[in-house]
């Protein structure tokens, strides 16, 4: 049996040891004496003396220790906003998934025949290993919330119309970057040729394609690169860009990234295992700029209002 | 256990008066009082305020500048009184002008009874 102040007593420990070091003995003074004075209080009006029953009610309507010593505090900051939180979520998580997605097939392949070995040892390096970046992100938002809590903005940031229609192309900027997409291809396709001009016979050897995949292989990135332009045509020559360009430029980069992924672990591109290893490195990193651009693109499409 | 969450009427009438409470309470406060007196001077006016609601709400009218308060000893343990801060005080009068002329709008409202609306509809 306990006496109500016995309660009260413990009741105000419990809150207290929840509070900042700071503030906990003066919280906790006064905690007790207005309990105290609330228990007789309600005494007084009962016509009784108090007891461990009434302590216990007083103490349970006033809160738990938890949510009483949330009221005491001072406003904490906010880590994530809860309006970000969504995007936060997403990109913490998809980093994860992209580090996957690169490396395991990666350390799969490395080992044909033992994948159970292998998928053990990625786990234990590359797969755990790529927590870091939610646990950077975290981090980094603590670091922005803690600041925007210490030095809030003098002046709340004044909303303004975004001057540009997001559609509309830049048909200059376009010219330049067809350009320079028609160079990179002739680049590529006539590497070869180019060597053998001005470079040592060796050096073009060195860039000699594999006859298979200049049949199937050949074959794919030229349909894909006449698709390409056919709907980069359209956009340019109507000025802007509309749902059914935007599906279809989707479509086509999830197209491409397939493609890439295809040739990254297909078959051989280039004679020569050295240029072809190194081909392979910069197609698998164009892979995953694609699939960064496929993100932010479907990240885009999901924003629009519909 | 959860507690079960109120009913939305509660948590209506529970946010429209929890808009009066800071101004009831920095009403009661241009001299010294404790926690547990001024919510029996609140209580005897009829603006009974929750235990746990009006104590740490004087802290914090403290810590945000509008409160002072020390602590005495008066017929019994020690009590931190509080009472309006300058701050408090210009706080106070603006939102007293801001209370009177929600009031006279609201009432206006309210006593309108939305005939004053289907008046502008009907003259159209």
């Amino acid at each position: 049996m306990m006496t109500p102040k016995d309660v009260v007593d413990a009741y105000v420990n419990d809150v207290a040891r929840r509070l900042p070091r700071a503030k906990r003995n003066d919280v906790a003074l006064e905690l007790q004496a207005l309990l105290s004075d609330e228990v007789q209080g309600r005494a007084d009006a009962g016509g009784r003396a108090a007891d461990e029953a009434m302590a216990l009610d007083l103490v349970r309507a006033f809160g738990s220790p938890e949510e009483v010593a949330e009221r005491y505090r001072p406003a904490a900051f906010v880590i994530i906003p809860t309006t970000r939180s969504g995007k936060f979520a997403a990109i913490a998580l998809g980093g994860v998934a992209l580090q996957w997605l690169v490396t395991l097939p990666a350390a799969l392949l490395k080992e044909p025949g033992r994948e159970a070995v292998a998928l053990g040892g990625w786990w234990l390096t590359q797969g755990i290993g790529a927590l870091w970046w939610p646990g950077f992100m975290v981090t980094a938002a603590i670091i922005a919330g803690w600041a925007r809590h210490k030095w809030p903005p003098a002046q709340p940031t004044t909303w303004r119309p975004r001057g540009q229609d997001s559609d509309r192309i830049n048909r200059t900027l376009w010219t330049f970057g067809g350009v320079a997409a028609a160079l990179g291809i002739a680049a590529v396709t006539s590497a070869r040729w180019v060597f053998e001009q001005f470079l040592p016979p060796q050096v073009g050897v060195a860039f000699a394609f594999d006859p298979d995949i200049i049949t199937v292989g050949g074959a794919m990135v030229v349909a894909m690169w006449s698709l390409t332009a056919l709907a980069l045509a359209i956009v340019f020559f109507e000025g802007r860009w509309r749902p059914l360009t935007r599906n279809l430029d989707f479509v086509l980069s999830t197209m491409w990234f397939a493609a890439l992924t295809w040739l990254v672990v297909g078959p051989r591109i280039y004679l020569s295992p050295a240029t072809d290893e190194s081909a392979k490195g910069w197609i698998a990193l164009v892979a995953l700029l694609v699939l960064i651009d496929l993100g932010v693109k479907n990240y885009r499409l999901a924003q629009r209002p519909r | 256990m959860p507690s079960a969450a109120p009913p939305p009427d509660d948590k209506l009438e529970q946010e429209l008066r929890r808009g009066a409470i800071v101004l009831a309470v920095l009403s009661q406060l241009s001299g010294w009082q404790y926690g547990y007196s001024l919510r029996q001077l609140l209580a005897a006016r009829g603006m009974e305020i929750e235990e746990g609601t009006l104590y740490p709400l004087l802290r914090r009218l403290e810590t945000q500048g509008l409160l002072v308060s020390e602590w005495r000893i008066e017929d019994g343990p020690p009590r931190r009184y509080y009472k309006q801060s300058p701050a408090g005080r210009a706080l106070y009068g603006r939102l007293v002008e801001n209370w009177n002329g929600l009031v006279d709008t609201v009432g206006g409202l309210i006593a309108d009874g939305g005939t004053g609306a289907k008046r502008r509809k009907d003259s159209r």
